[in-house]
This record gives structure tokens, sequence and C-alpha cells, in this order.
């Protein structure tokens, strides 16, 4: 008896367990994604550029007006006035918007897309530094910085942050 | 029998540790996220608010309107509270009454002289945010007449 008991109860809780996994499946489909818009309020999350593939799709070009979709890797602590996202394990690239608008300082780690002009760029070691600032880096870590990087950069005219 | 209890209770246990994970992951959602946006300081205020006057006198100027006088209010560059007041140095307010004395000299132009006076005032701008902050930089370029 106290077998069954026991087996009954592992059982129903296990299975608990899969109802509850099951539940956001169902409710994707039907779920809205919502954003917070910066910039350019009339842009869509339509044929996005996933940011991993961005290198790809530029092709040489020096300079191209596209749509990316990523997460945000760092957000300017000061302002929010500039953010970072991660290209891949090593590269990562420089957005701004020219304080055209700013951007939440907790943005870091959300979802986002947003559009523009991505370019190669070289970002003297003056801005590196002040940038590094913004970011909330050490003196010791700013005053490693003594080369200017050549970088892929974006200049964006609008920027989606996805809310949930 | 105890064998068989003792696996069961470990079962449950199990059980419960799957479903603690499950609460985990749905606590990541960060469905409460609220934007913190930046609070400008009075610095940027007074900044925002010469930038807005002076896309206006950019448009003036190139009409051969030139302004008679330094408004008031972009004195307050030597007194309003900065976002990083510990920025502000020797430097910045000899900048930026740098600023206020080519803005003084543009009052005092004609109309043959006032676009090279005007650019002079622009390139002191953009001269101190070389020195302190250059995100605006492109956007103060813009106040440039050609």
């Amino acid at each position: 008896m106290k077998h069954f008991a026991l087996t009954a109860v592992a059982a129903l809780t296990l299975f608990a367990c899969n109802t509850t996994e099951k539940a956001p499946e169902e409710t994707t489909e039907l779920a809205v994604v919502d954003y917070e818009f910066y910039g350019d309020s009339t842009m869509t999350a339509d044929d996005a550029v996933p940011a991993a593939e961005l290198l790809t799709f530029l092709d040489g070009r020096d300079s191209v007006p596209v749509k990316i979709a990523g997460t945000i890797a760092e957000v300017c602590q000061k302002k929010g006035c500039w953010m970072s996202v991660d290209l891949n394990e090593t590269e990562s690239m420089h957005v701004s918007y020219n304080y055209e608008f700013l951007l939440p300082k907790n943005c870091g780690g959300k979802d986002f897309v947003m559009q523009g002009t991505a370019f190669f760029d070289t970002i003297p070691v003056s801005h590196l530094r002040h940038l590094a600032e913004d970011a909330g880096k050490s003196e010791e870590e700013i005053n490693t910085i003594t080369e200017a990087k050549p970088t892929l950069a974006f200049l964006a005219t609008g920027v989606m942050i996805k809310k949930n | 029998m105890k064998f068989a209890t003792y696996v069961l209770g470990c079962l449950f246990g199990a059980s419960l540790f799957v479903s603690c994970q499950g609460t985990e992951e749905t606590s990541k959602t960060d469905e409460n996220w609220e934007p913190d946006m930046y609070q400008p300081s009075e610095l940027v205020v007074v900044m925002r608010h010469m930038f807005d006057e002076n896309i206006a006198l950019k448009d003036s100027i190139t009409k051969g309107i030139v302004p008679r006088e330094v408004p008031a209010k972009y004195r307050e560059i030597l007194t309003a509270t900065a976002t990083n007041p510990s920025e502000l140095d020797e430097i910045y307010y000899a900048m930026a009454n740098v600023y206020l004395e080519n803005y003084s000299v543009l009052t005092q132009a004609d109309s043959a002289t006032a676009i090279e006076k005007y650019n002079i005032v622009v390139q002191s701008c953009i001269g101190c945010h070389q020195n302190y902050c250059m995100g605006p930089i492109p956007k103060i370029e813009k106040l440039y007449i050609d």
C-alpha cells in the first residue's frame, strides 16, 4: 500500500512537471512579442539579418544599410548613448545613434532588432578610452588601451528592444 | 520493502528538483523589465536647448539674419550641473568662455561674414566635445553651414 501511494505521488508530480513544460509551447504561437521603440518607431522586426551573419552579409562591402537582430552585449552606463553587439566569440560591433535617441541603461542582455548602416571604422584611442569609461571599466583597464581599433560599426536610425 | 521505499523517495525528491529547475527558467523571462532611462543633467538640458535654437539660427544665418545678442540662457553652460561634475575642469570653463566670446563676435558680424563667424561658433562646440564627450559631435556637425 505504501508502495502504491509513493508511486502515485511521484507519478503525479512528474505529470504536473510535464504539464507545466508543455504550457509555454501552447502559448508560444499566440504570444505577441512586445517591443520598446527608440528612434524610428515605424520599423518592424521583419527580415532582420541575425547579428552572427552580418559579416557574411556585408560580403566585402565597406558599408551597407541593413536591419539586424541579436542580443545587446554592453550599453553605455552613463547615458545609454551607445551599445555593443557580439558578432561571434571574438568580434563585437560598436553601435551609435548620434544622440538622436538614447537607450535604457539596463538593456544589456536584451534581444533587439535595429536598422541603420553597418560600416567599417577605426576608433581612435581617445574615443576607445571614453567608451571604456562609459562602460564602467576601471582606470587600470582604461590605461591598457593604447591602440586604435579597426572595427565594424553601426549607425542606427531605430532600435526595437524586446521587453519580454 | 525498505529499499523500495527509499528508491521511491529518491524518485519523488528528483521529481521535485526537476520542478524547481523549471521555476528558475521562468524567473529569467524579465516580464517586469522596465527601461532605466538616463535623466538629463542641467548641463545636458541647456545644451539640448542650445542645439534646438541653433538649428533655427542656422536657417536665419543662411538668410542673412544675424542675432544681435548672446541668449542669456547660454551663459548657464558656466553654472549648470554636469552629468559628471568632476569632469568640468579649468579647460572646460575656458572653452565654454571661448564659445560665448565667439557667439558675441557673431552678434557683431555683418551678413557678408555671418556664415564664417557662425561656423566658428559651431567649431567651438565641437572643439569642447572632442575633449569631454565625443558622442554628440556628428549631430553638432549638422549645424555647419557649407
